[in-house]
């Protein structure tokens, strides 16, 4: 009953993006508008097929349905109930579906949204979305159907995996990558239909800027939630390892940033036409290759659980969409010609640009290291590994330049900048740049011990400072060189209207801020990656690790910590069980903090899977995180082995999560039509075309 | 239940499938272990290094390290000691030789043409700058004055005095 019905609906998706597609595309060429609101109503048909099939099968898993093969698959009785829901995207087949169902929302959104004011290339633009989500409706009707039936099912069986059933985090860490994922086809399909249609007027900048923030968003929240999930479940201490899965999701939100800031240029300049264009469409691609690399299994992975030989259908596609922007490119580029030049890289349009060729090379660097070992192996038959310490040494320079970007970018005006003024305003964060680096130098040679208890002098700190340690010294430097640079931009626009409209300091901070929503909410999104980037460099340079094994009641000391022993405990859920070893963890002013059971480090059995699987224990604090993981226990010796770890500031990777939203959202807020007109002061300056 | 079965037998016995790892060595050495460690691929994890890895094979395979660094081995001969039994695929950082050239030189490359192109365009449209006309069309094709940055330039004026 369920297969029949949720298949039904997968069908009649099929159908309904099908019939979009081909007369969205058909009708747009030929210039028929009139056949859109045909198109339209295609649209919200396949919308609510996707949406309903979706829930046919959550009703499907919740009454453990075992003659769906998909539940057959992931449903387990045992599983708490927000699992079971949750199952519905961890396997291979479940998340397809799910795709489809975003897929849905978004052309429903998009559909909905500029459903009476549009521009003409709104037929091509729906019809080339749809094409896209054929695609993916073809994908659940067929090689990846989920909705098959089970001849002869059985009672029960064997829940999502063990992997995926450890945290919290994994409810909401994939729905965000997919909204970020799938979301990049509307941008997609924007851009392509403009171009399609052949008349780039104005009208399509301002939807296909407002509708790549979007997806961006959900990516950069998508991308440091499966970071967190990883350092909370994983248990080797790490947040990121440059996994070819971490790459995928990494890429296009590399280039979809190089888009949100390329944009600027072309609004003003009229220029970087072709690039921008490039961008949004190479975003696209970026996120199907992303898809391809973490559900066809092509990597061994962490994500590879949901491997299945779609590989080759999803090859083709890409191939067809390559093929097709290419094509696109070139036959529209005579319309992408740039209005201007560039006049001097010293400009803020020089300092995009190069921020630009910054962002792609580190997209293609990461594109690089990912294909490579499938390179070498078609090539020349051998397996070679690129791992983490490739990429770090690729991106740390193209990281510290977009940092410096970050800073001297909002300092320089458009067109010519005067060297004069120029040198006054870099002064003050500039100084204060490098006086940050004093205090780190004081704090590392104070924490400083000289190896083999030689004494302690200055030049052997010195020669003792690692690559890392200058790194990491020259990241805070600029760090606040950037944080201070934004700040000003931030705050100078309201100082000016308190002294001079004698204003109240909140007043003029609102009403500036409300002026240049995008430059306003584009600096909120600054620091939040300011935020991201020192936690990155304190918690990877000035981590603090220990191992050892302990007998009950033995401590462990890391860093200004130390963590003793209690003794093993035993407990049951009804997916699993588990054996904990108890801590306490005694802080540095000697307060202690007990970790008993759930709470503290653990192996946790599945049914499932042969090998526990560890679950740290992590003790966050606002400064630093105590991170301890039991690696191996014995039970009649009583004793365990324990990694403890201290990570400095990690914890504001996912605390800069809030600024990002908040930036992003006081950039997508819609202008006032009528801002500031009947006032009497200055005309009102067009925020949404004249700033930044 | 065979899982609490499982269970009891693990408390009982615990959990260390191959072998402990051997204790750290002094400071100096073990630092040089750890830094080797990064670089050598753990054979069961995905893509993690065995410095990072809990698995027991990478415990297992950094106390080789151990082993090699006690016996002064050089880094090379580390190295190869690895790269002879599990293969150039254990180097989580490619070597730089031969096809492997391209991953090192090809980011570098495409850095360098676009800053070239950048500073060609920039250069190009210098000569052009002078010439009245293109000035003015340009100075037509912009918005008037009325922008948040020619405000941002008047306050930096007036900070100024």
């Amino acid at each position: 009953m369920n297969s029949t019905l949720g298949y039904g609906l997968v069908l009649l998706g099929l159908g309904f993006a099908a019939f979009a597609a081909v007369v969205g595309l058909v009708t747009g060429m030929t210039r028929r508008e009139n056949a859109l609101p045909w198109v339209q109503r295609a649209v919200y048909g396949f919308a609510a097929s996707m949406i309903l099939s979706n829930l046919v099968m959550v009703k499907a898993l919740l009454e453990h349905d075992f003659s769906v093969k998909y539940v057959s698959q992931v449903g387990s009785k045992a599983t708490p109930t927000i699992f079971t829901i949750v199952s519905l995207w961890s396997a291979l087949e479940g998340s397809i579906l799910f795709w489809g169902a975003i897929m849905g929302g978004y052309l429903l959104a998009f559909t909905l949204t500029y459903r009476k004011e549009h521009g003409r290339y709104m037929q091509l633009s729906l019809g080339v979305m749809a094409a896209v989500a054929t695609f993916f409706a073809f994908l659940i009707a067929g090689p990846a159907n989920p909705w098959g039936v089970v001849a002869n099912p059985l009672s029960d069986g064997p829940g999502p995996n063990p992997l995926l059933q450890n945290h919290v985090l994994m409810i909401i860490h994939p729905p965000m990558l997919y909204l970020g994922y799938v979301g990049m086809t509307v941008p997609f399909g924007i851009a392509a239909g403009a171009l399609l249609r052949g008349e780039l007027g104005d009208a399509w900048l301002v939807p296909l800027r407002k509708w790549t923030l979007v997806p961006w968003l959900f990516l950069s929240i998508g991308i440091i939630l499966g970071s967190w999930w990883a350092y909370a479940v994983l248990g080797w201490g790490g947040y990121w390892a440059w996994d070819p899965v971490e790459n995928a999701s990494f890429m296009p939100w590399l280039t979809a940033t190089a888009f949100v800031h390329s944009t600027m240029v072309l609004e003003r300049k009229k220029s970087l036409k072709l690039w921008t264009i490039a961008l949004a469409l190479g975003s696209f691609v970026l996120t199907i290759i992303g898809t391809f690399m973490t559900r066809s299994g092509v990597f061994n992975s962490v994500h590879s659980f949901t491997q299945s030989d779609i590989g080759p259908t999803f090859l083709a596609f890409i191939a067809v969409i390559l093929v097709f922007c290419v094509l696109l490119l070139t036959v529209r580029g005579h319309l992408l010609v740039a209005e201007s030049n560039l006049e001097t890289v010293v400009s803020r349009e020089g300092s995009i640009l190069v921020n630009n060729l910054v962002f792609v090379a580190l997209t293609f660097t990461v594109l690089l290291g990912t294909l490579f070992p499938l390179v070498t192996e078609a090539l020349q038959d051998k397996k070679i590994s690129v791992g983490e310490p490739y990429f770090n040494t690729m991106a740390l320079p193209l990281g510290l330049l977009m940092l410096f970007l970050m800073g001297v970018g909002p300092m320089l005006p458009w067109g010519k900048a005067d060297p004069k003024v120029l040198r006054q305003q870099f002064f003050i964060p500039g100084g204060l740049g490098i006086l940050t680096l004093l205090p780190v130098v004081v704090w590392r040679y104070a924490a400083w011990e000289p190896l083999s208890g030689g004494e302690k002098t200055f030049g052997g700190f010195v020669s003792a400072m690692r690559s890392g340690d200058v790194m990491a010294g020259i990241t805070f430097g600029l760090g606040t060189f950037v944080t201070v640079v934004t700040l000003r931009e931030m705050f100078l626009p309201a100082q000016q209207r308190m002294s001079e409209a004698k204003e109240s300091f909140f007043t003029a901070f609102v009403s500036s801020a409300s002026r240049a929503r995008r430059r306003f909410g584009g600096y909120v999104v600054h620091l939040g990656i300011v935020a991201i980037i020192l936690a990155v460099a304190a918690s990877s340079a000035y981590k603090i690790a220990a191992e050892r094994t302990l007998k009950v009641g033995e401590t462990l000391k890391v860093g200004e910590y130390g963590v003793r022993f209690d003794g093993l405990t035993n407990g049951k859920e009804p997916h699993r069980e588990w054996v904990a070893a108890n801590i306490t963890v005694t802080g540095p002013g000697g307060e202690e903090k007990r970790h008993i059971g759930a709470d503290a480090p653990r192996m946790n059995y599945y049914e499932r899977s042969n090998d526990p699987i560890g679950s740290p224990m992590v003790q966050e604090m606002v400064w630093r995180d105590v991170y301890v993981s039991l690696r191996t226990y014995d039970g009649k010796a009583q004793t365990a082995t324990f990694n403890a770890w201290v990570f400095p500031l990690v914890g504001w990777i996912w605390y800069a999560i809030p600024l990002l939203v908040l930036g992003t959202l006081i950039s997508l807020w819609p202008q006032r039509k009528t801002v500031a007109t009947l006032k009497s002061e200055a005309p009102a300056p067009n925020a949404a075309t004249g700033t930044t | 239940m065979t899982l609490a079965l499982l269970v009891s037998l693990m408390l009982g016995q615990g959990y260390a499938p191959q072998r402990q790892g051997l204790d750290p060595l002094e400071a100096e050495k073990e630092a040089r272990v750890m830094r080797l460690g990064k670089q050598l691929r753990c054979a069961v994890c995905q893509g993690v290094s065995i410095a990072d890895s809990p698995a027991s094979m990478a415990r297992a395979q950094l106390d080789k390290v151990r082993e090699l660094v006690s016996e002064n081995k050089s880094d090379e001969e580390i190295y190869a000691y690895f790269i002879e039994r599990y293969g150039e695929w254990v180097l989580l950082q490619p070597t730089t030789g031969g096809l492997n050239s391209v991953l090192w030189l090809g980011p570098l490359a495409l850095l360098g043409i676009g800053l070239i192109v950048i500073v060609m365009q920039s250069k190009k449209s210098a000569v052009m700058l002078p010439m009245p006309q293109t000035a003015a069309a340009a100075e037509g094709a912009s918005p008037a004055p009325t922008s948040d940055d020619a405000l941002l330039a008047q306050v930096r004026a007036d900070q100024e005095k």
